[in-house]
């Protein structure tokens, strides 16, 4: 039995056309029904959908203008309007520059993807954010999955004072 | 004070168990392979756009124009494998490379990004696809060894 994609909807946030019809065609071969994928081309549009329909995956280009798909991360992660800050968001962009992947992992996303991709990459992220979904970090500072992907034994004097206060939801 | 919240997995709930099959995952990237969309049409917007941007170039504001010329040149060297043309993702991926170390632009960067744009140029006319292809292996070579010199200079 493999995963059932029946009741979830996916938004695609691409820089055009063609790429976003690539995505749709891999996401159905992958058993997402085409009806439960939707498409936008710029950050506000993306984000006008996401509110009216919450959608249950969010894969967002880079996008030009020059970094509008960490705009709306941070647009979902902290914007009022948002309705669910905790959505898991897959960046996709056309460089893994290490500032670029810092960036992108500051305003909040779950997942990094750079493209040119293959199916299989692509597989591994959305089974990471149904799998090995982070606890989610509120602060001032920052709103987002929990930046700290490794387990590392730190030898070093602790400095943090104030113990974390966790919630489940 | 920071908060850690461990939201209802709601995502899980909805897909159940079981991943997916290595068949779809087949299926998924042989229709990745497999897309019929000429690439043409959409790079020459994408190195149009990059014209523009050289052509438009303010001296007072080079971290803008690096910005600018980023955005075009990381959708061809993302799309360019994905519609058939590894060639231009590959000195694509050269001038993104160089230019993500660097945060403004100067007279010698603006000459390698127009030897990019001459090149991309002729790939697509040309319709070299292959990044094998001894041609744009060549292209490849020259826009590195500008890059290199580049670099090396300002060090």
């Amino acid at each position: 039995m493999a995963y059932n994609f029946t009741n979830v909807n996916v938004l695609v946030v691409e820089s055009s056309a063609e790429m976003y019809k690539l995505f749709k065609s891999v996401l159905a071969m992958l058993s997402v029904p085409e009806k439960n994928i939707e498409s936008a081309f710029s950050y506000e549009e993306a984000f006008e959908k996401f509110r009216k329909k919450k959608h249950d995956i969010i894969i967002t280009d880079w996008l030009q203008n020059p970094d509008h798909g960490i705009k709306l991360t941070k647009m979902i992660r902290n914007g009022q309007n948002s309705p669910n800050i905790y959505v898991p968001v897959i960046m996709t962009a056309g460089s893994g520059h290490f500032n670029r992947v810092i960036k992108a992992r500051d305003s909040g996303i779950s997942e990094y993807l750079v493209k040119p991709f293959s199916a299989d990459s692509l597989s591994v992220r959305i089974m990471r954010v149904i799998e090995k979904p982070r606890p989610f970090v509120v602060s001032d500072a920052y709103k987002g999955p929990d930046r700290r992907v490794r387990d590392i034994d730190f030898k070093g004097e602790n400095r943090r004072t104030e113990k974390y206060e966790i919630e489940h939801l | 004070m920071a908060k850690v919240v461990v939201p209802k997995n709601a995502l899980k709930a909805k897909v159940g168990n079981g991943g997916f099959s290595k068949e779809n995952i087949d299926k998924a990237q042989k229709a990745l392979e497999q897309n019929d969309i000429d690439f043409r049409p959409i790079a020459g917007k994408y190195l149009d756009e990059i014209t523009t941007i050289v052509a438009n170039h303010d001296p007072a504001k080079p971290k803008e124009t690096l910005l600018g010329v980023l955005d075009p040149l990381m959708q061809l060297r993302a799309q360019g494998t994905l519609f058939h043309y590894p060639s231009l993702t590959m000195v694509s991926d050269i001038i993104v490379d160089f230019l993500d170390f660097h945060e403004k632009i100067d007279d010698r960067i603006m000459e390698i990004i127009s030897a990019y744009i001459k090149t991309a140029g002729l790939i697509l006319g040309r319709e070299i696809k292959k990044a094998e292809n001894p041609i744009c292996k060549a292209f490849a070579s020259e826009l590195r060894a500008a890059c290199d010199r580049y670099n090396n200079k300002s060090k």
